[in-house]
């Protein structure tokens, strides 16, 4: 099956009007991140972090292991589990980079779960899509690591950026939804993750990889 | 191990999952791509789940509820866009009337 080179109502994927929320979104938590792990990295060590790892779920996860006083190589185990995503995710958007082998190389550092979103909803653009809205995020999450560091952090904002990462991926599982199938699957996928986080307790960032996964296989020829 | 190697092994290692994904295994065909075609609307709808409740199945506040609420209503548009507008909006009348 070859998919379509371009979704209805994908035309906004990088506008600004898209982009600017989801970046600001990225930054309140960047902010979030930096003020909880000053305390336990120090100033430069946490925005070290940001710059050379790039993903909240890991770092959050590097910082509350370490803050509950757990081991290296328990961290090192829990971060490669929750980097099992990325192959769903890499293999996901790969079909549709066209790019060279060294433009992957720079537009792997930007999959994280909203630039290959945005990727895949525009397929027949994945490539300017990743890197611009890779570009984005990056900076929305150094900066505000910084301010969070910089004890600038407004926790305030804290709900809305926590609201718009399940609005965000809502958004994104509507674009991908053609067709009555689709929808099935989607459904499928979410409630495979919620039984997962319910009945797994450790599952974390991997239940919805699985419910995906689950979901897309059992869900063959249903479209 | 020094935090300062802890930080850089973490790094190798996320970089290395996200590169292999994209640049050392080779594109999906025929069956693996059908899949692959498949995954992302069940994959992000589980996500929405996980962004919801986390891995502690905390309960949502209301205003989360009614940012989610109001993306929803909006999802047959199709539009990242609008749904996000939707979103926010529902977060900020949340906010401004209860």
């Amino acid at each position: 099956m070859r998919p379509p080179d371009r979704l209805a109502g994908s035309s906004d994927v990088d506008s600004m009007t898209t982009l600017v929320p989801i970046a600001a979104a990225i930054g309140v938590f960047g902010m979030v991140y930096g003020a909880a792990a000053q305390p336990i990295f120090g100033t430069w060590l946490t925005l070290i972090s940001s710059v050379v790892i790039f993903s909240g779920t890991v770092q959050f996860t590097m910082v509350g292991l370490v803050a509950a006083s757990a081991g290296p190589l328990a961290v090192v185990w829990a971060v490669f589990v929750v980097n099992v995503r990325n192959f769903a995710l890499g293999g996901a958007v790969r079909p549709h980079l066209t790019g060279t082998r060294a433009r992957r190389v720079l537009t792997a550092w930007f999959l994280i779960d909203e630039t290959v979103g945005l990727a895949l909803s525009a397929p027949a653009n994945a490539d300017r899509i990743l890197l611009r809205s890779g570009v984005a995020a990056y900076l929305a999450w150094v900066v505000g690591t910084a301010a969070g560091v910089a004890g600038g952090a407004a926790l305030g904002l804290e709900s809305l950026a926590g609201s718009v990462f399940p609005v965000l991926f809502i958004g994104l599982a509507a674009l991908m939804i053609r067709g009555r199938g689709a929808l099935i699957r989607a459904c499928a996928g979410a409630a495979i993750t919620f039984l997962l986080l319910v009945l797994w307790s450790d599952a974390g960032g991997l239940a919805p990889v699985l419910g995906g996964i689950v979901a897309a296989v059992t869900g063959e020829g249903r479209d | 191990m020094t935090d300062l190697g802890l930080v850089a092994v973490i790094a190798v290692i996320t970089y290395a999952s996200r590169a292999a994904a994209v640049v050392l295994l080779p594109a999906a065909r025929g069956r693996l791509l059908e899949f692959v075609a498949r995954l992302p609307a069940p994959l992000f709808a589980g996500l929405a789940v996980f962004a919801l409740i986390g891995d502690d199945l905390s309960v949502p506040d209301g205003a989360t509820l009614a940012a989610v609420g109001a993306a929803l209503i909006v999802t047959p548009k199709r539009s990242l866009g609008l749904t996000l507008a939707a979103g926010i909006s529902g977060f900020v009348l949340f906010e401004l009337l209860v």
